[in-house]
């Protein structure tokens, strides 16, 4: 079902950075200065250590069933029908999760760059190479991530070094002013998007040499965890924790202030770059995850069939699901999080516990 | 193979011989024998030549073995004038001396005799049907039929008028050999050997096209190239099957792993040198006959942007395959950008360099997409015209291109001045390349994304260029991923990718040819004395 095509650890290291950096270089510094204000950067810091358990967990449940996706997995632990309710659930949960980040994609470039076109344009031309991307399958995927990780690492460090001249170190000043709860509230969004990398349990398959697979689970999430810390705390250190939370795009924003010899002014679309790249990275795994995996319940010989209608159903999924745009930082700062947390965290642990008691009890 | 005996008193074979069928079906062997009358053999082989002109034949009476007549064939012009001659002068001189031991138990064997006494070449072979007749003779042989046997001679005297090896002209260099392969395979298959002498450097060779019998030769370096390449390249040649073959191209297309890419996924040479680097590093040639082109497989996308030079010249040389790589880029994106920026992004201009932008596009009646696509079609149609022109009216066009589409266009205020600036450097950029073949797809791709510019901005060009880098990354040649070493990365491979290090530290070869003994060197640091001899 998946093809003979395999990945090699490293490649599964790059596709994990990008995909956890995704669209979170974008929301995440806003999304926990919202809370933490000047202190978002401690509550990043902590997302370190959750990036590090929740991977620990995604890599133990992998490891034990080796050469099987987690939809297979679930069957087996959990019976034929509740094993294929989870996995419906879990395909939901990445397909929702693909059309959100179209819609993040299509919301950022229209009131960004690109006033006068309309959203559906926009999401049609992304989800072209979305599917694209799917059709090639994972193996090409995963060299484009390979291609385009140093491009990703030039930007970034472009973008930082650019505007560290503007760096204020006054604006994190007091530090905890009031005590941990207010970081804890910033760290509680911010976990939402780390609890997105389940999705990548999907590949872990895969990966040619599971062990090694494992470590780059949790190298891939601690090196994005780097990157997210760093562009939220840069964010807070130039424009301050209360421009930060007014913002909706605060790294787009970090990136218009550029300013460097009256000539690198207003690069800011070329900084979006970063996040193109990213997004495409994440959304191309959560639509690969969700295509091969209905062809895998469904047991259909080729995904590649579905990846036309279900790209025509994204487009309009993500229409639906987001009417306007304080809905969806509601949504995103509210929802998003528990919501997550059920795939994240509460059905992985299910399948471990169910899965290691059933073998406990089989003996 | 023994020579059969026969005589004189064998009795009549039955030529069996169906008429025109031989050419068309060459897989389906059929062997057609002779028959033993030497002039029905020789009206035969006229007959089926349609009595062409360029065959000469000549029968000669043997008086030294019993009055035998002998049959001479051969092709005029692609045969040794000199080596003719000879070869009738010996024929000549036995047929009336009585040298030969003639005692009758020889006499009944006048082909061994003949072998034995009367060819002073050296390369003969013994020929039983009809077909070798024919191949031996259209490829320049000569073909020697006596009286009475059902067997005959073939002589090697091939030789014609060819180029001779002349100094490269498309992949020049500053530093490095000036020899370029020429139209015959025998010339460019010991062009290559004379760089590598090692019994290990392995040729074969197949006829390929059922009319034009192309020879078709595969070279390699056994024990270096890897066994599944070269097995996976003789099985696309047998399986072609076509009328002919006229030069590498089409062989090219008939193997290539992609049909439907822009992108060549087979590299191809007209420098001994180049391919002699490649068989070291592992690679497979392929020759064909009739072309100075060489393809050399399995060819990766970084291989069109490295010159036989890099490794010539001093090693910082190398840095100037970065330069490549930028010139790729400006040949690719320079045009779409300008659009882009020009039509969505100006915020990202500097004041200055916009207004004066905005004030030499006052006039120009086009948008800027229009503009970009009208110069680069121009400056298309010039360097097609450039090629294809007798050399004579060379000059008119330089002049009706620089004048007329330069400065007449911009002062008659129908393209601006900064468009014809972008596409000029376009234009410059796109020749950079030490590789024809790479600047097709670049000047293909140049226009789409140009249009991608003009409806969507620079997110066009991102998801164009996206969808360029999925292309590249399913692309195979002969089982290596086309982007590697990049994608999928390999550090050891990265010292001869986009930089050259120093020939001392290239330990081995590369490791995405999966070459079969991956050492190259051992440790070559130079290691001068530290103090000074004087």
């Amino acid at each position: 079902m998946l093809g003979n095509s395999l990945i090699s650890a490293r490649q599964f290291f790059i596709l994990v950075t990008l995909f956890v950096i995704g669209d979170a270089v974008l929301y995440v510094p806003s999304l926990t200065a919202t809370s933490a204000r000047q202190d978002a950067w401690i509550s990043a810091l902590i997302g370190w250590g959750e990036g590090f358990l929740l991977t620990s967990l995604y890599a133990a449940l992998s490891l034990r069933h080796p050469n099987r996706t987690i939809l297979q997995y679930s069957e087996d632990i959990l019976g034929k029908w509740a094993g294929k309710a989870v996995a419906f659930l879990f395909l939901s949960y990445f397909f929702i999760d693909a059309s959100l980040m179209l819609m993040e994609i299509g919301d950022f470039v229209t009131t960004q760059i690109m006033q006068e076109t309309p959203i559906e344009i926009i999401l049609v031309l992304f989800a072209a190479i979305i599917v694209m991307g799917t059709r090639c399958g994972m193996e090409p995927l995963a060299r484009v991530s390979e291609l385009l990780f140093p491009y990703f690492l030039l930007l970034f460090f472009t973008l930082i070094a650019f505007i560290a001249p503007q760096i204020k170190v006054d604006n994190l000043k007091p530090v905890l002013a009031h005590g941990m709860a207010p970081v804890f509230g910033g760290n509680f969004r911010y976990m939402g998007y780390l609890l997105e990398s389940v999705v990548l349990i999907f590949l872990f398959p895969l990966v040619k040499q599971p062990r090694h697979a494992a470590k780059a689970y949790i190298m891939g999430i601690l090196i994005a965890n780097f990157f997210l810390t760093i562009i939220t705390t840069v964010a807070v250190l130039v424009l301050g924790p209360n421009i930060t939370v007014l913002l909706a795009y605060p790294s787009y924003t970090l990136a218009q202030k550029i300013s460097v010899g009256n000539f690198f002014e207003r690069i800011e679309v070329l900084m979006a770059v970063i996040w193109f790249i990213t997004l495409f990275i994440k959304i191309t795994v959560c639509y690969y995850a969700t295509a091969c995996g209905i062809a895998q319940t469904l047991r259909l010989t080729d995904y590649r069939r579905l990846t036309l209608p279900l790209a025509m159903i994204m487009v309009i999924v993500a229409l639906a699901t987001m009417p306007n745009r304080p809905y969806f930082d509601n949504f995103v700062s509210e929802i998003w999080m528990p919501y997550s947390l059920t795939y994240g965290l509460f059905l992985p642990v299910l399948l471990l516990v169910v899965g290691g008691l059933r073998k406990r009890l089989g003996k | 193979m023994g020579i059969e005996p026969c005589s004189l008193r064998d009795s009549k074979a039955i030529l069996i011989w169906k008429k025109s069928d031989w050419r068309m079906s060459h897989n389906a062997k059929q062997q057609v024998s002779f028959s033993s009358s030497l002039e029905e053999n020789m009206e035969v082989v006229k007959r089926e030549l349609g009595n062409s002109t360029d065959l000469v034949t000549r029968t000669v009476r043997m008086e030294a073995i019993g009055q035998i007549e002998v049959g001479i064939l051969y092709t005029e012009g692609l045969v040794d004038k000199s080596l003719i001659s000879n070869f009738m002068e010996s024929l000549m001189v036995h047929a009336h001396k009585r040298e030969i031991p003639s005692d009758d138990a020889l006499a009944d064997e006048p082909l061994s005799l003949i072998k034995d006494f009367m060819l002073t070449m050296g390369g003969v072979e013994l020929l039983d049907d009809l077909d070798e007749l024919f191949n031996a003779v259209l490829t320049g042989d000569t073909v020697l039929l006596v009286e009475g046997c059902t067997q005959g001679f073939i002589v090697n005297t091939k030789q014609w008028e060819d180029r001779g090896v002349q100094e490269t002209s498309v992949q020049t260099v500053v530093r490095g050999s000036r020899e370029a392969f020429s139209e015959s395979l025998r010339t460019n298959t010991a062009l290559v050997r004379r760089r590598i002498n090692n019994r290990h450097l392995w040729l074969e060779t197949k006829q390929i096209g059922k009319m034009t019998q192309t020879k078709v030769s595969v070279m390699y370096i056994k024990g270096v190239a890897d066994e599944n390449v070269i097995a996976e390249v003789q099985r696309r040649l047998n399986r072609i099957d076509i009328d002919g073959i006229l030069e590498s191209g089409n062989i090219e297309e008939l193997i290539q792993d992609a049909a439907f890419t822009p992108f060549p996924t087979i590299y191809n040479t007209e420098r001994p040198d180049s391919v002699a680097a490649g068989l070291l590093e592992g690679r497979v040639a392929i020759l064909v006959d009739g072309t100075p082109i060489v393809l050399l497989v399995p060819a990766i996308f970084v291989q069109f942007f490295q010159s036989p030079e890099d490794y010539y010249q001093r090693s910082d040389f190398g840095l100037l395959r970065m330069l490549r790589l930028l010139s790729f880029f400006i040949a690719l994106l320079g045009p779409s950008i300008y659009v882009a920026i020009t039509t969505f992004h100006q915020e990202m201009l500097q004041t200055n360099l916009l207004m004066s932008i905005a004030a030499q596009r006052e006039g120009v009646p086009f948008p800027a997409a229009v503009e970009a696509m009208l110069m680069e079609l121009t400056f298309e149609l010039l360097r097609e015209a450039g090629v294809r022109m007798p050399r004579a009216v060379g000059s008119a066009i330089s002049i009706v291109g620089a004048l007329v589409l330069g400065e007449a266009a911009v002062q008659a205020g129908l393209v601006s001045p900064a468009t014809v600036i972008v596409v000029s450097i376009t234009a410059i950029t796109s020749f950079v390349f030490p590789s024809f073949s790479m600047s097709i797809p670049i000047r293909m791709l140049r226009f789409g994304l140009i249009a991608l510019a003009a409806s969507f901005g620079l997110i066009g060009v991102f998801v164009g260029l996206i969808a360029l880098c999925l292309h590249l990354c399913t692309l195979r040649s002969f089982g290596v991923p086309y982007m590697s070493p990049l994608a999928p990365l390999n550090l050891a491979d990265q010292r001869d990718t986009l930089l050259r290090l120093p020939i001392w530290m290239m330990h081995t070869r590369p490791y995405f040819l999966r070459p079969k003994n991956s050492i190259r060197e051992h440790d070559n640091k130079p290691n001068p004395p530290r103090e000074s001899v004087h």
